[in-house]
């Protein structure tokens, strides 16, 4: 029964913490395409030009060839073997891992640079789930298959990390941006008043669990004035914060692709509006790092920076709502 | 200012909004002992203020269930309050809350404003279904005044003042208002162009405080009821059903002729020689001088030493916004009351103080008013920057009167044109980007928008 502890381990089943997530959102989602069936209709029919993913025509980077002098870490120890969807010993994760400095750097030194790789060259999007090794390939994904990715290029150089998924919510300007592209998305955030997955890293270097976030690109920050993310800075203090449901397994269930796909069937035309709306924002981002060097427009940001949370004007509604 | 409040009128207005000396608290003696709110010593100000504001917060913080909740999600406790600069931490309600009930039907309201009031409201044993119905028995329940806006967004924004509350607010504003004529007669004339019998935002208070003027002096546009439902309708121009039509179709034949009534009134006033208080929403005001001259009509209203208010703002009128100078030159001009009595007015639903104009068009706010800037992270922004109003209001018994608007203002330390005292806000109030547009006195405009672009055009 070894293998049983093992997936339970892996985080293979939908668990509880799988199942009050879903239990909690979903039947909202339902009850709104029910009763709102002209919501569900207009926005696959509302965007039909916009992209099904932001897949970028040139990869930023080149992902070397596998060769035998490469070093990986292979280990069957939690934290750094293979999970659903985060396979460390890929061929290109291998290659990837070795050009970004595995094995040369220090740990803090190489999940940094692990850090901005991801942040700054793969395009975050909506869009159905892939592996990390198909992320890396194709240069763009969701926050969770972003995550996938930055766990397998740490693990593979035998740094620990993990998966961090809650319900979220984030500020202002990213409901903007991803929620408001959508009336049904929208009127979904609403009703919950938060967002039903969100994750972060968990990277184990020095000792201790570093908090990161590599779903947002670095090109989101500019336009909507937030401040770039650092490594090993929790994103809750920022610009995303967890609202229910934290957990911190060490990878997705099995049958996590399949679910997470059906969205983008149902809702075809709400991942293309959304991703519509990334990709103006990230382009204005790209025009506006043309002219600004990327840590100086840091440095000045966050001098002033607070985040504006999409709840601080419904808090005491949420209040009121919660009283018995 | 002047201290006009020991005639009739102030003895009535003594009468009707005092409160027994025994159950008084800090905010009741800065409103009913220092009458002359604007000339009130700035330390003196600062300390009855910050007095005030503490005590406020310690009874919300203890008798609202909903507000300590509130508290504790800002981790935030009144004796957290140790300066001025404190009140910066405390927890803000935004406006839009309060009209955030579920449901609009007479139960669901009064469970919704169970768990928002400070004050106890008793067992529900209202037995009719209609909201009209409801809300006087709301406002028989709590001896005090209810009032809701306009309906312009779908939802209204009811507002629910116990006895306490109202009488606090209604003797400083009745006071301010009637410290500002040179002299004030023992019978003036009141004259408010729109219907008393409404719970309305401007009808209700404009109604309640006409009170203290005798019955025979006061003038109305009309006495017909405006329900909410027709408020709505006024409001949208929108009407669903042939009954609707004909309801808009009859309140407009009734306002348009009313402006004339309202025309005779003034001149046989002038002729007269009657002293006349007039509040007005500043674009029906304006569409009755711009009538008059096209008329050629010119009064003496000055010479009676009339006054001029206004309130209420431009709102969907802002392309037709005249600035207030140019707006004082017509008030003379037709009416013949100089500038020194023409007064705009700043006030919301939510807020029981004013801002009242002096002569450089800024709005002085009264002394318990602690006003506050807000960035669009919702941080404190200093004195001369643009941004969110917010406030913090002592006189609000019956709910944590601390609010967060959709307003978009500049807050002086003082005034840079007169002499008195206090906070100011400069005269151009616009609404935030994203704000709704906000306003009971919005509701003319299917009834006066037309009219108003007839007579502009000619």
């Amino acid at each position: 029964m070894t293998f049983l502890k093992d997936w339970r381990e892996k985080g293979y089943f939908f668990d509880l913490n799988w199942a009050r997530t879903f239990g909690e959102t979903i039947p909202t989602l339902l009850f709104l395409s029910l009763r709102h069936p002209l919501l569900v209709l207009n926005a696959n029919k509302g965007c039909k030009r916009g992209p099904r993913n932001l897949q970028p025509e040139k990869l930023p980077y080149t992902i070397p060839s596998f060769n035998d002098n490469m070093k990986f870490y292979d280990s069957n120890e939690r934290y750094l073997r293979q999970t659903f969807l985060c396979n460390p010993l890929e061929p290109e994760i291998i290659s990837m891992a070795n050009k970004l400095g595995a094995f040369k750097l220090s740990d803090r030194e190489y999940s940094e640079k692990v850090f901005k790789f991801v942040n700054g060259n793969i395009r975050i999007d909506f869009s159905p789930p892939k592996s990390a090794v198909d992320c890396l390939k194709r240069g763009h994904g969701t926050c969770i298959d972003k995550l996938s990715l930055f766990n397998a290029l740490c693990r593979v150089a035998g740094i620990k990390s993990r998966y961090r998924l809650y319900s979220s919510q984030g500020v202002e300007e990213l409901y903007n941006i991803y929620m408001s592209a959508d009336p049904l998305v929208q009127k979904w955030v609403d009703t919950l008043n938060f967002f039903v997955l969100h994750g972060s890293a968990e990277t184990f270097v020095d000792g201790e669990w570093l908090i990161s976030d590599v779903s947002a690109d670095f090109y989101h920050a500019p336009p909507n004035k937030l401040p770039i993310p650092h490594f090993g800075e929790d994103p809750a203090d920022l610009w995303i914060k967890p609202t229910e449901n934290l957990w911190t397994p060490e990878g997705l269930p099995i049958g996590f692709r399949f679910f997470m796909s059906l969205p983008f069937m149902m809702f075809r035309g709400t991942g293309r509006a959304i991703n519509s709306n990334i990709l103006s924002n990230y382009n204005k981002g790209v025009e506006l790092l043309k002219d600004l060097d990327i840590h100086e427009y840091d440095v000045i940001i966050r001098k002033t920076y607070r985040p504006k949370w999409h709840d601080s004007a419904k808090k005491a509604s949420k209040v009121l709502h919660d009283l018995k | 200012m002047t201290n006009n409040m020991n005639g009739i009128i102030g003895q009535k207005t003594k009468e009707l909004f005092s409160r027994p000396k025994s159950d008084w608290s800090t905010i009741d003696q800065m409103i009913y002992e220092h009458t002359n709110y604007f000339e009130m010593p700035t330390e003196k100000a600062e300390s009855m203020r910050f007095l005030s504001i503490k005590e406020s917060l310690n009874h919300h913080y203890k008798n609202s269930k909903f507000y300590h909740q509130l508290c504790k999600e800002y981790q935030f406790k009144p004796e957290d309050i140790t300066s001025e600069k404190d009140f910066q931490k405390v927890p803000l309600l935004p406006d839009t809350f309060f009209k955030e009930y579920p449901k609009e039907n007479p139960r669901a309201i009064y469970d919704w404003l169970k768990k928002i009031s400070t004050v106890n409201l008793g067992n529900y044993d209202y037995k009719g279904k209609d909201m009209q119905g409801f809300l006087r028995w709301a406002e028989q329940r709590l001896e005090g005044l209810v009032n809701h806006s306009s309906g312009t967004t779908g939802h209204y924004s009811i507002m629910f003042r116990d006895k306490v509350t109202f009488q606090r607010f209604y003797f400083a504003v009745v006071t301010t208002l009637l410290n500002i004529p040179p002299v004030l007669e023992d019978k003036p004339h009141y004259v408010y162009p729109g219907s008393p019998n409404t719970f309305l935002t401007i009808g209700k208070w404009l109604g309640e405080g006409g009170k203290v003027f005798p019955p025979e002096q006061r003038h109305f546009l009309t006495e017909q009821e405006i329900s909410m439902t027709i408020a709505r309708l006024l409001s949208t121009g929108y009407a669903k059903s042939f009954k609707e039509k004909l309801i808009l179709r009859g309140l407009k034949n009734a306002m348009v002729k009313g402006e004339q009534k309202l025309l005779n009134l003034l001149q046989e006033l002038d002729k007269k020689g009657e002293q006349t208080i007039i509040v007005t929403p500043p674009f029906q005001l304006f569409s009755l001088m711009l009538k008059m001259k096209k008329e050629g009509i010119s009064l003496s209203l000055g010479e009676s030493n009339s006054v001029v208010f206004t309130g209420g703002g431009w709102k969907i009128f802002e392309n037709k916004k005249v600035p207030i100078n140019e707006f004082a030159g017509v008030v003379e001009e037709t009416l013949g009351i100089s500038a020194d009595y023409y007064i705009d007015i700043y006030g919301m639903s939510e807020m029981n103080g004013l801002g009242v104009s002096c002569k450089g068009g800024f709005k002085h706010l009264h002394p318990w008013i602690h006003p506050m800037i807000l960035d669009d992270n919702e941080g404190h922004l200093d004195f001369g920057e643009w941004g969110r109003f917010a406030f913090l209001d002592p006189i609000a018994h019956s709910y944590p009167g601390y609010i967060m608007t959709g307003d978009k203002v500049k807050l002086l330390k003082r005034c840079p044109v007169c002499n008195q005292k206090g906070f100011v806000l400069e005269g151009d109030i616009t609404r935030m980007a994203g704000a709704e547009s906000k306003g009971c006195a919005n509701l003319m405009r299917g009834l006066m928008a037309e009219e108003l672009s007839k007579i502009q055009s000619d």
